[in-house]
């Protein structure tokens, strides 16, 4: 048997390993990101467990085939989704003809590379969506809050004026949290993705 | 939260984490780890290089088979790596990492900057301590190792490594196996390799230090280092292997033959130890059973002689161990040579000086004649100072003793009374009859109203006399002790005996004994009153006292001005009191509540008292009423003094007092 100090460290290389503890914990993670994307592509509630399953089955059978050289993992991962959703979701295209995402998503005349860039916006914003759930419990008072309007695009002033704080709270307590998501976006990046 | 800014974050986040790790990028990047390989070092099997080492960054030791050797011996070169980095001691070289580079087997290892003893020495010039210190070094090292099963085989000063900063290394235990691993011929052919002899027949590096049975091919164990160890201490003692010759031939037959001068002879008893030198020789015997049987043997040996002490093997005869004794001890030898010769000197002078000293001998015998008669007289005087100073520190401390107690209860006090009578009777055991001692039991024999005890020690110590010796001695059949106790009526004789109040010491007795008295925890005495009365009659205190016993009624009336007595008198004044109701009628003067500390009393009626002083709270045990003649005092006050519930507390006009 194999000491634990000789088995690969990053989640992913260790669920391709077929450790079963490390890959439950893998296949949470990116099953969570197919429910992120398929929520944002407006497939409705009675339909999800199904697809989501159809996709994750796809998925894990691709990850094994994965090779490194040829192209990068994130572009690769944002590719086989894509290709993986628009396949099974094809037959809903009938039933939400008014879901224009979805339209868009699923339509022929579709680039390529605004699809790849598409489904890789949303494993960025997951990820970062992770790590700040991740952080979260660290924080008391208004630390979370500051980074999530920070993340609408509320500017500093106004995150003042609204949590009734001074403006020089919100830059120290911005980039207080910014720090530690970005610290867990990296760890997550190595124990998900292979690297680049 | 907007998508477009999450990926922003991220992808900010993940691009900030690319260039940071630069030390990782480059350990992972590094492809040839030793580099520079520069040759320093080659035995039979083995070349050792002096490299460097990109991963810790520093000039190691590497360790690789020699060149055209076949690849049969990499298993011994393994093994070598192996077993020497099984050991872990501060003593033996360490080995850092074991691998296969190109098809052949390295280990790498500390590389060492330190000369080899054969240099050491050389460039050192040590003396025979410093020496011996580097040999207790290799000894520790040798120790371990056997008590791991691994033998050396091939210890040698070329294979002990010293630094100037006490670093001593044993190295190459290339030719070292484990005490159970059997020998297989790949070893034996290397043992011939690395035979002290090069390829081209001259002898190399240090011959002389191995043992017979190595070179006849018999049995070798840990006595076989015993061996070595004693060529290196042969080779310490004398600068030179014990077994030298032109050829190698010559050396192995002197080895086995054990024809050697002792060790000492080379270069003298003085830079040299003729005891050490026997050491070494018992551990060169030819025959494994008569060399020590364990290094630990020669590491008592060695220590012996460094504290200074004969060794075993040397058979030292008294004399010599006197000597090293001496030796041992420099200051008492120097201090008895000094003592001596100050004796010496010092009866010389006494001598000369006798003469002169008995002629002036008479006058002075006259004077001290008269320096003692007066000594004599001041002695006397000192003497009788001293006693009354006993005396008087005897009847404070009781005096202390039984004061401290005045705060404690009743029960308490008869225990630390206890207490205090105990270690009087302790020291009296101790001391016999001494002063001080006498007139601390004298004080218990009073206290305890043990008259004819007290008596007796009066006639034994009669001084200092007991101040209160006048009633005792009406008293004399009054034996009483803890368990005995006198009966109200005994005590009230007593008190009725005594005719005038006493000075403070002889008072502080009575006052004790009373206390005594009333705190005898079998209360088979009840009703105090009539000591109480008698007590205040005694004082010449102005009350005069309606006692119904039946009743349990103490109804006391002050005639005279209250309380013009001294106030020390005053207070407790009440303490023995034990009746169901004790009603005052004080007309005239101040009345202290503190005098009713410690009586005991149900009903307490103040209504005829005209001035009260209400201070500290008062313990009065057992009660429920209190009365108090009606307006004059804050209810809440009387409550707090009584330490009772203010329900209890009762006024009443002073026109009512006939109703009682």
């Amino acid at each position: 048997m194999l000491s634990k100090l000789h088995t690969r460290h990053t989640l992913l290389e260790r669920a391709r390993a077929k450790d079963p503890d490390a890959w439950e914990q893998f296949y949470r993670y990116y099953e969570q990101y197919i429910e992120y994307l398929l929520e944002k592509l407006h497939v409705g509630r009675d339909d999800m467990p199904d697809l989501m399953q159809e996709i994750m089955l796809g998925l894990t059978v691709k990850l094994e085939q994965y090779k490194r050289e040829k192209i990068s993992f994130r572009k690769w991962l944002s590719r086989t989704v894509a290709a993986l959703a628009r396949h099974h979701l094809k037959d809903l295209r009938a039933k939400h003809r008014n879901n224009q995402r979805l339209q868009w998503f699923l339509s022929d005349q579709t680039e390529e590379q605004k699809l790849d860039d598409y489904i890789s916006e949303y494993w960025k914003a997951y990820v970062v969506e992770q790590a700040l759930k991740r952080v979260e419990k660290n924080y008391k008072g208004k630390a979370i809050q500051v980074f999530r309007m920070t993340m609408d695009g509320v500017k500093a002033p106004e995150i003042a004026q609204q949590l009734e704080i001074t403006e020089p709270s919100v830059y120290l307590l911005r980039s207080r949290v910014k720090s530690s998501v970005t610290e867990e976006v990296e760890y997550l990046v190595t124990q998900l993705e292979y690297p680049e | 939260m907007k998508r477009e800014n999450l990926a922003g974050f991220f992808d900010d986040a993940v691009e900030s984490s690319q260039p940071s790790y630069p030390k990782l990028s480059a350990l992972s990047a590094i492809e040839h780890v030793y580099t520079d390989h520069e040759l320093i070092g080659e035995g039979g099997l083995k070349q050792v290089f002096r490299c460097y080492d990109h991963r810790s960054q520093r000039e190691i030791a590497y360790a690789r088979v020699r060149d055209g050797l076949a690849p049969r011996y990499y298993e011994q070169f393994i093994y070598e790596g192996q077993l020497t980095a099984s050991l872990d001691h501060p003593n033996i070289i360490k080995i850092h990492e074991i691998g296969v580079e190109d098809e052949r087997p390295y280990y790498t290892m500390d590389l060492k900057k330190e000369l080899d003893l054969y240099r050491y020495i050389e460039v050192r010039e040590l003396d025979l301590k410093a020496r011996l210190q580097i040999y207790a070094r290799v000894l520790y090292a040798l120790s371990y190792a056997h008590s791991q099963g691994v033998l050396h085989l091939d210890l040698k000063p070329d294979n002990i490594l010293c630094s100037n900063y006490g670093e001593v290394i044993v190295c190459d235990w290339g030719s070292g196996k484990m005490v159970e691993g059997e020998e297989d011929d790949v070893q034996r052919e290397l043992q011939a390799l690395s035979r002290p002899i090069t390829l081209t027949g001259k002898i190399k590096g240090t011959p002389g230090f191995m043992a017979p049975e190595q070179i006849t091919g018999d049995d070798k164990d840990h006595r076989t280092d015993v061996f070595s160890l004693g060529a290196l201490l042969y080779f310490l003692l004398s600068g030179e292997p014990p077994f030298s010759g032109d050829d190698h031939e010559q050396i192995f037959e002197q080895t086995l033959s054990s024809d050697r001068p002792l060790a000492y002879r080379v270069l003298g008893r003085r830079k040299s130890s003729r005891s050490l030198s026997l050491v070494a020789a018992k551990a060169m015997a030819l025959a494994p059973e008569d060399r020590y049987q364990s290094v630990a043997e020669i590491q008592q040996e060695l220590d012996r002689y460094l504290a200074g002490y004969s060794t075993e093997v040397e058979q030292a005869s008294w004399g010599k161990k006197v000597y090293r004794w001496g030796l041992r001890h420099p200051l008492v030898v120097k201090g008895a040579a000094v003592s001596l010769v100050t004796i010496f000197l010092l009866c010389q002078y006494f001598f000369s000086v006798t003469k002169t000293q008995q002629e002036g001998l008479q006058v002075q015998s006259e004077a001290i004649d008269q320096l003692e008669t007066d000594l004599d007289k001041e002695e006397k005087r000192i003497d009788t100072m001293q006693k009354q100073m006993i005396v008087r520190s005897a009847l404070h401390q009781s005096h202390r003793a039984l004061q401290c107690e005045e705060s404690l209860s009743n029960k308490d006090y008869f225990s630390s009374f206890a207490r205090f009578a105990r270690s009087a009777r302790a020291s009296q055991k101790y001391f016999g009859d001494r002063q001080d001692v006498s007139m601390l039991m004298k004080s218990v024999y009073f206290i305890e109203m043990n008259f004819a005890e007290l008596i007796a020690l009066q006639e034994r110590c009669p001084e200092p006399e007991f101040p209160l010796m006048e009633y005792v001695n009406q008293f004399p059949h009054y034996q009483f002790d803890s368990k005995i106790r006198p009966t109200v009526a005994e005590v009230s004789a007593l008190i009725e005996a005594m005719d005038h109040v006493h000075e403070e010491e002889g008072l502080s007795f009575l006052e004790a004994a009373l206390r005594y008295v009333i705190s005898a925890p079998k209360k088979q005495l009840g009703d105090y009153a009539p000591i109480m009365i008698a007590l205040h009659r005694y004082l010449g205190c102005d009350m005069t006292y309606d006692y119904d016993p039946e009743a349990s009624v103490l109804v006391g009336r002050s005639s005279g001005r209250f309380g013009d007595n001294p106030e020390m008198y005053n207070c407790r004044r009440f303490s023995y009191a034990n009746v169901d109701t004790l009603r005052l009628e004080i007309a005239e003067g101040l009345f202290r509540t503190q005098s009713l500390e410690d009586a005991t009393v149900k009903t307490l009626d103040l209504s005829g008292v005209n001035q009260i002083a209400f201070f500290e709270p008062v313990t009065v045990h057992g009660l429920e009423r209190v009365i108090i003649a009606s307006g004059k005092y804050p209810i809440e006050e009387v409550a707090r003094t009584f330490k009772i519930p203010v329900e209890w507390v009762q006024f009443r006009n002073p026109a009512q007092n006939d109703t009682l």
